[in-house]
């Protein structure tokens, strides 16, 4: 079957949709943007574009091999296997995303995402150029085993990345309940970017936030407490090369100085911020801070 | 990639950052505030309670210390967002003088290029170079 690249035909519709929020910036106030942030933001996305279209061909091929030779049902082309690869391809990005937060080695190409400082429909395209090494396409290959055909796992996939771009601005503040209830939205999703304690490590949903609220990483957007955009700590640069790959040469420094086999895996393999003396901080070691903050302050 | 998507992506990104160019022109460029300092500080580093604010270059930097002995926080102006650091031990690569009011800061950290802040007069730039000189590698 000749399926569509879904990100590629929705490449005008992005133009224009930045333009058009840009405007609405400039009007209403109501959304922010840098001239150098948004470069950088857009400049990353076209690198992410030609580091995937490099790389993409060895993942179809992995899919390939594991569904010609593993998988479990022939679950062919029907609608209601779009439906249901659309779910659990939604889960297995749930899955990845919240270990991208979790684990430094997937953060390393993850937090190009989270990078900048600003929520505008350019942060949507401020995407990674080092994906396929940190094996994010591994949480799909499942759905290859189970049997659903890698040209339809690419589609759906592309028709996830599409819903994800919309939900990257401030502009639309909340949107109709049963909507928020089921879906991610850009209330959701600025949490999802924020640095504000309460907000680290939630809302790791594609499409639909119910992963989520099932998994307990939702967090809702409290108006008392709104959004800082960015990373625990952020970039002093809008060096694209230094955008994409500063947490990875963090990692190497770290290996390089590291003194046993406990130290380096600590380093690759635990939390973004891990360090042996504990002398760095994590988000956990952020919440436990902020929770200890807010509770030695007494109620009114 | 197919090469006329490619040119086509390289256009759409020139034509966005023009138009976002031509929106932003004239907009008043940010300066820090006390407050902002202050407020922003104690959100990036827990409970940092910002003292003595001085700032520098017109308003794009500033230096700060703690109430309680957490050392001095540097908030510098990227475009419209601060970027600060608590400036411990292991931060700071070299600190140096550079005139009578200027100092030029050197950092370990590769995603932050090095700063030269320039107060308002000679002798709060010394007092900043001599507070920071014992933070510094080199």
């Amino acid at each position: 079957m000749d399926l569509p690249d879904p990100v590629t035909l929705a490449i005008p519709a992005f133009v224009i949709l930045i333009i058009a929020e840009m405007v609405y910036a400039r009007i209403t106030r109501k959304a922010a943007f840098e001239v150098k942030d948004s470069a950088t933001s857009l400049i990353m996305g076209l690198g992410s574009q030609l580091a995937g279209a490099a790389m993409n061909g060895a993942v179809i091929a992995i899919g390939f091999y594991l569904w010609q030779n593993f998988r479990l049902f022939d679950i062919g082309w029907a609608i209601w296997a779009f439906v249901v690869a659309f779910l659990l391809e939604d889960l297995a990005y749930y899955v990845f995303h919240r270990m991208a937060h979790r684990v430094r080695w997937f953060w390393a190409s993850h937090v190009i995402h989270h990078s900048s400082q600003h929520y505008n429909l350019t942060t949507a395209l401020r995407q990674t150029w080092t994906g396929f090494f940190s094996i994010a396409f591994a949480f799909r290959l499942p759905l290859f085993v189970i049997g659903f055909h890698p040209l339809m796992i690419a589609f759906v996939k592309g028709l996830n990345l599409v819903y994800q771009f919309w939900i990257h601005t401030e502009a639309i503040n909340k949107c109709p309940r049963w909507f928020e209830a089921v879906f991610n939205t850009p209330s959701h999703h600025r949490v999802h970017h924020a640095t504000n304690p309460r907000y680290l490590d939630a809302n790791y949903a594609g499409t639909l936030i119910v992963w989520d609220k099932m998994f307990g990483t939702f967090v809702p957007e409290l108006a008392e407490d709104p959004p800082r955009y960015g990373i625990v700590k952020n970039l002093g640069t809008f060096n694209p090369l230094k955008v994409a790959f500063h947490e990875w040469v963090g990692i190497a420094k770290d290996l390089w100085a590291a003194k046993s086999w406990r130290e380096r895996a600590g380093y690759f393999l635990g939390p973004p911020g891990w360090s042996p003396d504990g002398s760095r901080q994590t988000s956990d070691s952020i919440k436990a801070e902020w929770r200890a903050a807010v509770d030695k302050v007494p109620a009114e | 990639m197919d090469p006329l998507i490619l040119v086509g992506s390289i256009a759409g990104i020139a034509l966005m950052v023009a138009v976002n160019w031509a929106l932003l022109r004239g907009r008043t460029p940010a300066r820090l505030t006390a407050d902002a300092v202050a407020e922003r500080l104690a959100a990036d580093f827990i409970g940092y309670e910002a003292h003595d604010i001085t700032f520098a270059n017109g308003g794009k930097a500033a230096l700060a210390r703690s109430r309680d002995g957490r050392g001095i926080a540097l908030t510098i102006l990227m475009g419209d967002r601060m970027i600060t650091r608590l400036l411990s031990p292991g931060v700071l690569r070299s600190v140096s003088a550079h005139g009578n009011a200027s100092l030029r800061i050197r950092f370990e950290d590769f995603t932050l290029p090095a700063a030269s802040l320039t107060f308002d007069d000679a002798e709060t730039g010394r007092k900043w170079a001599e507070a920071l000189a014992d933070l510094a590698r080199d």
